[in-house]
């Protein structure tokens, strides 16, 4: 079992960094504005919407294998967002999932979106469905269901494994317009090489901030910036340390955060 | 008397008729539970999984920072870790009722309004029985065997072969040259294949691997050169950014800070 006091200095910056995470959000939530820059596969959310409206196809949204963790959840988010542009233009959706637990909480939060959106009446409760926790048989029915149904947007946002590029290049071979966005590193290339707009390491998170420009996720968002540039001077100073002699190995900042 | 002695004094281990008895009350207690919590007005209820979010977090938390017993390794909720852990698989197998549920739901009703591709779904309800009950009653039998491994592992074969086709439509549509990244990208991707595969390396292997300027020019060390100092640390720059972001939403989700998608919309309505 891994605890803190197995390496004290990880803990501090753990803690550090959630105390600099909570300030952002406490002084975002009391008024204070924040800029977060464009991010491209983000803006083009309402241009697939607005193409499968056009051509009168359905919307496909995979979690990936996601499970009910940070990264599944953060993938509802965002389909919550593209749910309630959707419903505005009554364009049918399909969101199959892999995982039990993910499922009932997507059935709930694709609800709650059409009732925000004002058209509870539009909401299917077929839409959402549980296909197989078992990572090719969810890709063949996520496969089959892209070809049956030829989607017009498929946003794929979640945990993806080998079956990424299975979703992918099934969207490209219907002619989707396609988004997707994982924190899976080694799927990245594939959906780069597959995708209209791909969303790049922690812009996964940032997502809901920037769609929704709500307070408490853009201060979030700012409090991660800074805790980036806290790992960078961190960094900085490791380069430094091991660069300049008289400092070496045996600097106490060196020692502190050397692998035991 | 520490936190463990107490909570074994207080909840015995039970046996025979009585671990029954436990696992039916257990049982009732989360019936009355369900309903509790569907009766409580959207606020209240909000509040509630706010508290248990909290409290569930917490004690991770603390598990993690409590400073544990150098001999033993453990702290005072270390004992406790498995049995959260339990509850966790418990409520994942009520989920997945719901997820077995939700395939026949809408798979019956298409058999039996024979929509469109009314078979493919009927093959799907009677393979979904037919593979529970052989894995509920015949598990060490040929009939078992030949499902899983002949059949269903020979299906998840043949899906993840057909990676090898896409993986070809991938790369053409990459590395077609039409802009200066692409360019870079094709050349890149070229270097390092051929620094991997003994063809390549063959290319440049009168060069010296190491000691002389020239060293720099083999194909195998540009391959290395550009997994190691250029790819590796544009990934672990991307792995920081989400291992900060994943902090970040952590503590939005376990503060209940996170708005918008989770039952928010339903509570403030009622």
């Amino acid at each position: 079992m891994t605890h803190a006091s197995d390496r004290w200095e990880s803990a501090l910056l753990i803690a550090l960094m959630s105390v600099i995470i909570l300030y952002t959000i406490i002084t975002a939530q009391r008024g204070r504005k924040y800029f977060v820059r464009r991010i491209p596969g983000l803006n083009a959310i309402d241009e697939a919407v607005g193409r499968a409206t056009e051509m009168g196809r359905p919307l496909l949204m995979v979690p990936g294998l996601s499970g009910l963790g940070v990264v599944g959840l953060q993938a509802l988010t965002i389909f919550s967002y593209i749910i309630k542009t959707a419903a505005k233009f009554g364009n049918r959706l399909i969101m199959p999932t892999a995982d039990s637990a993910l499922y009932t909480v997507a059935e709930e939060v694709v609800r709650d979106s059409y009732a925000a959106a004002g058209r509870p009446e539009d909401y299917d409760p077929n839409s959402v469905f549980f296909l197989s926790d078992r990572q090719f048989a969810f890709a063949s029915g996520v496969a089959g269901t892209i070809f049956r149904e030829k989607v017009a947007a498929s946003f794929l946002f979640g945990d993806f494994f080998a079956e990424s590029l299975i979703f992918a290049e099934a969207g490209q071979q219907v002619g989707a317009i396609q988004v997707a966005g994982t924190v899976s590193t080694t799927q990245l290339p594939f959906f780069i090489a597959s995708c209209d707009y791909t969303i790049i390491g922690d812009e996964y998170y940032a997502a809901s901030a920037y769609i929704s420009r709500e307070p408490t996720l853009l201060g979030s968002l700012v409090g991660q910036d800074y805790c980036k540039i806290m790992v960078l001077l961190v960094i900085l100073l490791g380069v430094i340390g091991m660069t300049i002699p008289a400092l070496g190995k045996s600097w106490w900042f060196i020692q502190w955060f050397t692998l035991r | 008397m520490n936190l463990q002695q107490l909570l074994s004094r207080a909840f015995p281990p039970a046996h025979g008729n009585w671990r029954w008895a436990a696992i039916g009350l257990a049982a009732v207690a989360c019936v009355l539970l369900f309903f509790a919590l569907q009766a409580l007005p959207g606020r209240a209820r909000k509040a509630l999984i706010a508290a248990a979010t909290f409290l569930s977090g917490l004690f991770y938390a603390l598990e993690f920072f409590w400073p544990v017993n150098r001999k033993t390794d453990e702290n005072f909720l270390t004992f406790a870790v498995p049995t959260v852990g339990n509850v966790i698989n418990v409520l994942a197998a009520f989920t997945l009722g719901l997820g077995v549920f939700s395939l026949v739901r809408i798979h019956l009703g298409k058999v039996v309004k024979l929509r469109e591709g009314w078979g493919n779904s009927l093959v799907l309800l009677v393979s979904m029985v037919v593979m529970a009950v052989a894995g509920l009653g015949y598990q060490n039998t040929l009939f078992f065997r030949s499902l899983f491994r002949d059949v269903l592992n020979s299906f998840d074969a043949a899906m993840f072969a057909t990676l090898a086709f896409f993986i070809i439509s991938a790369a053409y549509r990459a590395f077609r040259v039409k802009s200066a990244e692409a360019t870079l990208l094709m050349v890149s991707a070229l270097v390092v294949m051929l620094g991997q595969i003994p063809i390549g390396q063959y290319l440049t292997h009168w060069i010296p691997e190491k000691g002389t300027f020239a060293s720099i020019f083999r194909l195998d060390n540009i391959s290395n050169w550009l997994l190691l100092t250029v790819n590796a640390p544009a990934t672990r720059a991307i792995g920081f950014g989400l291992g900060i972001g994943g902090l970040a939403i952590a503590l939005r989700l376990w503060l209940s800070l996170e708005r918008g998608a989770f039952f928010e919309a339903k509570a403030d309505e009622e």
